[in-house]
């Protein structure tokens, strides 16, 4: 029998984990081992992929995954809550990483006192590392409840201790490199060599935290271990004896609480103290010579007295290459530079492991690490009883995620989103905004003409500065809100509800159901949106969810909606953003078709990911996100758009022979605008000055709509210009065409120039047929 | 009066120089942040990237 055909509740043994590759090792390292025991808990609303509770923790996989694991079904026996013996017993506290206490000092000389002490900050996805980072540095990076939120590294100073230096690297599972995050972290930490590793381990999920624990100690790095959100696991009736754990893993263990600021200060003392001494963890060999006949001691010690010669030329720790030569490791195996006769010798010792042991290479190694991890939490961690945080998650999602609810309620969420923000709560802002700029202007006009300022000088800051900045400025309240609500669902651990019931949709146009976290955040920005591509583990789905982000409108495209909306559609403002937000998806629909069928063959990758518990969102990490996008969007008004103001006021002031020009169609602008302009001419937008707020686009979407203001300021705005079909045509060319140059720079950091150039090209061509086709049929009734 | 440009207007071109080199420093600092290669959160100490900051 196979996971995928257990029902709803139903609790199974994992006998066999099928697949191979990169995808079966995750399994592994996620905990889906032989032995280990999974409940359903439900199914998408889809009826694909299922959520199992696997270890203590949801984990979601698709059906086709589920029928490679072949199970025994069990009777689910009721959990007791018995506290480990050892729990009241007296534990001679080991001061492991204490000062004034040294252990396994190495060459027993500390780092020189000026030495900067360098840490990486290394755990799983959602454990709260970034939470630890902004304590330990005072950072303000930010957080979310989802996994994956920190896609790149991260430097910061320890508070208090300015020669340090603190790296907060992608959350990861194990070792094993499965997606590009991964691989920083790994990369990071082998490459790097920090003087001290900070790992982080959630308390409410201990067992499948500490296999990653298990891996890092093998590093041969000093290492601190914080169990963070003990706050928690105490509240819910759990404990942890730390002076047992900390002797039986060989390394300080401090317990933490990051968000309630707990520990963090003890944490820091046993950091500093073991990359100052250099106090590695005092033991590695967790294999044990007794566990199913000692075949995996024997294989790991056989291996690593075979390889040690060339772990030591390549620097890389003995016993972590020997278990990654075990497990197949192509990168290490590479780097070890083996001859064929070792290579043999290797081959035949895991093939002996995998004779006596019955499992194969890869799952014995993981198993070994389990079975001592069960034996760790057996002696000291007392589970708590169901926390309060899982009932409410669970009790949440038979809304969120039930099957006839699922859908309409994300539909009604996304829906109130854009109603808040558009009509409620950022409209209203921005009438305020748009009042003040207004005032200003008037007032420094006033000023102006009073002062006989020369009509140059006059016509630059009022038409220049003031029409170009103020016009965009005022959109400011619509993008906060519009980030607001974002991090408000991410915060609380939503996305990866819709990720998980829209993995079957998404699968049907070639993408993974992790693809929509990307695509959420494009509703933001593209230049995130793009950068969070990072924890998708193929190259095929990275590729294809980047070259779809652009489809989803960006908040730099509202303030062109918003003054289109104004000039031709008052009253219908709801109407005309749904329907441009849907299109723009629509598109990206059909196009991901189109690229699933010619360029991007193949099938998405498994979805495998961990669904965390709904948590309130904290008001100060989404006030900090709000202030980060409002200064962001300042600093762009500011800056960029400030100077392609100043630059378009030049060019369409001036003449080429450099004379004031009384008609701006004789100005530089014009000038070259009509180079272009005949391209536009099919569209109805053959007028330059419409051509040369596009271009300026591409600077900042926002530049559109100041471009637009200064050049049709003269004549009665650009409502007596333009037709209503040409306003939406050209809003169906804004949706679609090029993204902004930060955009196509963080496309081509994470894609290559090729690829850079080819979505530029691309884009501007879908956009150019799309309202083609829109002028053709709404010609039809217009 | 200086080429025909009295204090004020001197005054307000001096002030708007000054706006303009500002802004285009933030513009182009703005650029380095996006051509950057993502693996830290200073830029411009950035070691990783091929880009000349």
């Amino acid at each position: 029998m196979t996971l995928k055909e257990l029902k709803i509740g139903q609790s199974a043994r994992v006998d066999v984990v099928g697949g191979e590759g990169a995808l079966r090792q995750h399994f592994l390292d996620m905990g889906v081992i032989p032995g280990a025991e999974v409940t359903v808990v439900k199914f998408a609303p889809m009826g694909d992929p299922m959520e199992l509770r696997i270890h203590g923790y949801e984990l979601t996989l698709r059906l086709d995954d589920a029928a490679q694991i072949e199970i025994t079904p069990i009777e689910k026996k009721e959990e007791k809550k018995v506290a480990p013996k050892t729990r009241n017993s007296k534990h001679a506290h080991p001061a492991l990483g204490e000062p004034g206490v040294h252990h396994c000092k190495g060459d027993g000389d500390p780092l020189p006192d000026d030495h900067k002490l360098t840490f990486a900050l290394v755990g799983n996805q959602n454990c709260g590392k970034t939470t630890l980072f902004n304590r330990l540095t005072g950072s303000n990076q930010h957080v979310g409840n989802f996994p994956g939120v920190t896609v790149d590294r991260k430097d910061g100073v320890i508070i208090g201790n300015p020669n340090t230096s603190i790296t907060d690297l992608p959350g990861i599972y194990s070792m094993s490199p499965y997606s590009s995050e991964e691989i920083v972290s790994r990369n990071f930490v082998l490459d790097s060599k920090p003087n001290a590793i900070v790992n982080i381990v959630d308390a409410t999920n201990i067992d499948r935290n500490l296999y990653l624990t298990m891996q890092l100690i093998e590093m041969e790095r000093p290492l601190v271990l914080a169990i963070n959100m003990m706050d928690e696991l105490v509240g819910n009736g759990g404990s942890i004896n730390i002076n047992l754990m900390e002797e039986m893993l060989g390394v300080p263990v401090v317990p933490i609480s990051a968000a309630k600021n707990y520990g963090i200060d003890e944490l820091i003392t046993h950091a500093i103290h073991i990359a100052h001494f250099q106090e590695k963890p005092i033991k590695q060999d967790f294999c044990c010579d007794t566990d199913n006949g000692g075949a995996v001691h024997r294989a790991i010690h056989g291996v690593a007295n075979l390889i040690e010669d060339h772990a030591k030329r390549a620097d890389i720790p003995v016993r972590f290459a020997a278990s990654k030569c075990i497990e197949g490791d192509s990168d290490i195996i590479a780097k070890l530079e083996l001859d064929e006769n070792e290579l043999e010798t290797l081959e035949h010792l895991v093939l002996q492991l995998e004779k006596e042991r019955g499992l194969d290479r890869s799952a014995a190694i993981a198993d070994m690490r389990f079975q001592y991890i069960t034996k760790v939490c057996s002696k000291c961690v007392t589970r708590p009883h169901e926390s309060r945080e899982h009932a409410r998650s669970e009790a949440l999602d038979k809304v969120f995620t039930g099957r006839f609810t699922a859908i309409p309620v994300f539909i009604a969420i996304m829906a109130l989103v854009f109603f808040l923000t558009f009509n409620v709560i950022g409209a209203f802002f921005q009438g305020l905004l748009e009042n003040l700029i207004e005032l200003l202007e008037t007032n420094v006009d006033l000023l102006l003409t009073n002062g006989n300022v020369n009509s140059v000088i006059h016509g630059l800051i009022i038409d220049g500065m003031f029409e170009g900045v103020g016009s965009v400025l005022s959109f400011l309240p619509i993008v906060v809100t519009m980030f607001f609500f974002l991090s408000m669902l991410e915060d609380s651990g939503y996305i990866a509800r819709v990720a998980f019931f829209m993995d079957k949709l998404l699968r049907k146009i070639g993408l993974s159901g992790r693809s929509i976290v990307p695509m959420l955040i494009g509703f933001g920005c593209t230049v995130p949106a793009v950068m969070s591509t990072r924890t998708l583990p193929s190259e095929r789905d990275r590729k294809m969810t980047i070259l779809l982000t652009p489809f989803m409108s960006c908040t730099a495209k509202l303030p062109i909606y918003a003054f289109f909306v104004n000039a031709f559609f008052k009253g219908k403002g709801g109407l005309i953003m749904t329907g441009l937000y849907l299109f723009g998806i629509l598109t990206g629909i059909m196009v991901a078709i189109l690229y699933k069928k010619l360029v991007f063959k193949g099938e998405a990758v498994p979805f495998v990911m961990e669904l965390p518990n709904y948590r309130l969102p904290s008001g100060r990490s989404t006030l900090q996100l709000m202030w980060e996008k409002g200064k962001d969007f300042l600093q762009k008004a500011f800056s960029v758009i400030l100077v392609a103001a100043v630059v378009v006021w030049f060019l369409q002031s001036f003449s080429p022979s450099l004379n004031l020009v009384e008609d701006s169609s004789q100005s530089i602008m014009a000038i070259i605008a009509n180079v272009i302009a005949p391209l536009f001419v099919p569209l109805g937008l053959g007028d330059w000055r419409i051509c040369t707020s596009l271009i300026s686009g591409i600077m900042a979407k926002e530049s559109v709509v100041s471009v637009l203001e200064i050049l049709f300021a003269g004549e009665g705005g650009v409502a007596s210009v333009m037709t209503p079909l040409a306003a939406i045509t050209l809003l169906v060319f804004s949706l679609l065409y090029t993204p902004c140059i930060a955009a196509i720079a963080s496309v081509k950091r994470e894609l290559g120039s090729k690829w850079a150039i080819y979505l530029v090209f691309w884009q501007l061509i879908i956009a150019w047929l799309m309202a083609f086709i829109v002028k053709l049929v709404l010609g039809m009734f217009l | 009066m200086i080429f025909g440009l009295s204090y004020l207007d001197i005054a307000l071109i001096v002030v708007i120089a000054v706006v303009l080199f500002f802004a285009i420093k933030g513009a182009i600092n703005r650029k380095k942040k996006s051509s950057c290669c993502g693996n830290c959160s200073e830029c411009s100490s950035c070691s990783n990237c091929d880009k000349k900051h």
